[in-house]
């Protein structure tokens, strides 16, 4: 049975994985859906008995959907990139709903469930499973409302902490092309603009370093950068400015994160904790495709042998 | 005159990535080296164009 490796082509984390899989002898299939209609192709049949057959096709190779063993959900584009302009929304949700329509109707396994990997993508869902799971998070407000903000800032610049500010979904803006990297509002902010857009404002948590801790299945990798220079958002350190150093979490911090990844139901994450002056984590967010080939190559630990075996576990 | 988001006056101009000397094999599924060899290997080369950061692939995918 086959690996099914969803991502894009420049995905060079994707290909440590395939590689390991290949050395254990399991076979892999990688698709771009963005190719799809046009490189790729399916054809999916549903029987009056509930038998789901059918086949993928892509410039790779051919995959019986019976032969799919796991789905690794990467980075995945979007099907219809490549269709032309005329009828292109229509024709990328027909061929979106085709595509993860047969593999949800495979039983394969996924990392991550493409409905969990949606839910786990809102940061304030993340925030509120966290906190109900036991982790530390810090005070965060998401609105439209200038007066609120201003309200929020008040109240922490009276403690004596402060605020910043990210972005909603974690992504950079592209109209032109932006970072947006976490920042520190001053004590002067204006936040009229904030009536332009949802913004969010997040207590700031007194920092000595930062833990990316990523889990596999049931492998946990902690690590932490050093030197243990704070900083908002490391990043964008240089690259030369901090290196990440394999560390440990304590029991109780395994035991929440786990609470958190069976709530959300992931089989991978990568967390981004704060860590405080007096060396309590704060969780600041989970995310379900986030990296992680640049911690190994600086700490060794071996999360890219940790999926691929956790990909090659035949389906029940 | 359009009001300008509050977070994105904490937006920095997006840098340039470095050119890849690498390019998607279709058959061997992975990236290959201009001069041979798997992309994926070289980690001296991925940790200097950044191709395994956190923030690769941001411009297109949600996840850091």
């Amino acid at each position: 049975m086959t690996v099914l490796v969803l991502t894009c082509e420049e995905d060079v984390t994707a290909d440590a994985v395939v590689l390991r899989l290949r050395r254990r002898g399991v076979p892999v299939l990688r698709l771009d859906p963005a190719d799809f209609p046009g490189r790729a192709g399916l054809a999916v049949r549903v029987t009056p008995d509930g038998q789901v057959t059918g086949h993928l096709a892509t410039p790779g190779g051919r995959l019986a959907l019976e032969e799919i063993r796991s789905v690794w959900v990467r980075r995945p584009g979007t099907p219809g990139a490549h269709a032309s302009a005329e009828q292109r929304a229509w024709i990328t949700l027909e061929c979106e709903r085709a595509l993860w329509g047969a593999l949800r109707a495979t039983g394969a396994r996924w990392m991550n469930d493409p409905d969990a990997l949606e839910r786990s993508r809102h940061k304030l869902w993340q925030l509120a499973t966290a906190a109900r799971a036991g982790l530390r998070v810090p005070d965060t407000l998401v609105t439209t409302d200038p007066d609120e903000a201003a309200r929020f800032q008040k109240a922490y610049a009276d403690s004596g902490s402060g605020l910043v500010v990210k972005s909603v979904t974690g992504r950079h803006p592209q109209n032109p092309p932006l970072t947006m990297p976490t920042a520190a509002v001053p004590p002067d902010a204006d936040f009229t603009g904030v009536a332009a857009c949802a913004t969010c404002l997040q207590q700031r948590v007194p920092k000595s370093t930062d833990l990316r801790l990523t889990v596999v299945g049931d492998r946990y990798f902690p690590a932490y950068v050093t030197p243990r220079t704070p900083t908002l958002d490391w990043r964008f350190l240089p690259a030369d400015a901090s290196t990440w150093v394999a560390g440990e979490v304590d029991g109780s911090l395994r035991a929440a994160v786990r609470r958190y990844l069976q709530e959300a139901q992931l089989a991978y994450a990568a967390f981004d904790f704060a860590i405080d002056e007096q060396g309590d984590p704060w969780f600041l967010e989970a995310n379900a495709g986030g990296q992680f080939l640049f911690v190994e190559i600086e700490t060794g630990m071996p999360m890219t042998e940790a999926i691929a075996a956790w990909l090659a576990i035949r389906r029940e | 005159m359009t009001m300008t988001p509050f977070a994105l006056q904490y937006a920095r101009p997006q840098a340039g990535e470095p050119a890849a000397p690498y390019a998607f094999d279709q058959a061997e599924q992975v990236n290959v080296l201009a001069g041979g060899g798997y992309a994926a290997e070289d980690t001296a080369l991925l940790a200097r164009l950044g191709s395994t950061a956190s923030t690769a692939g941001s411009k297109t995918h949600w996840d850091d």
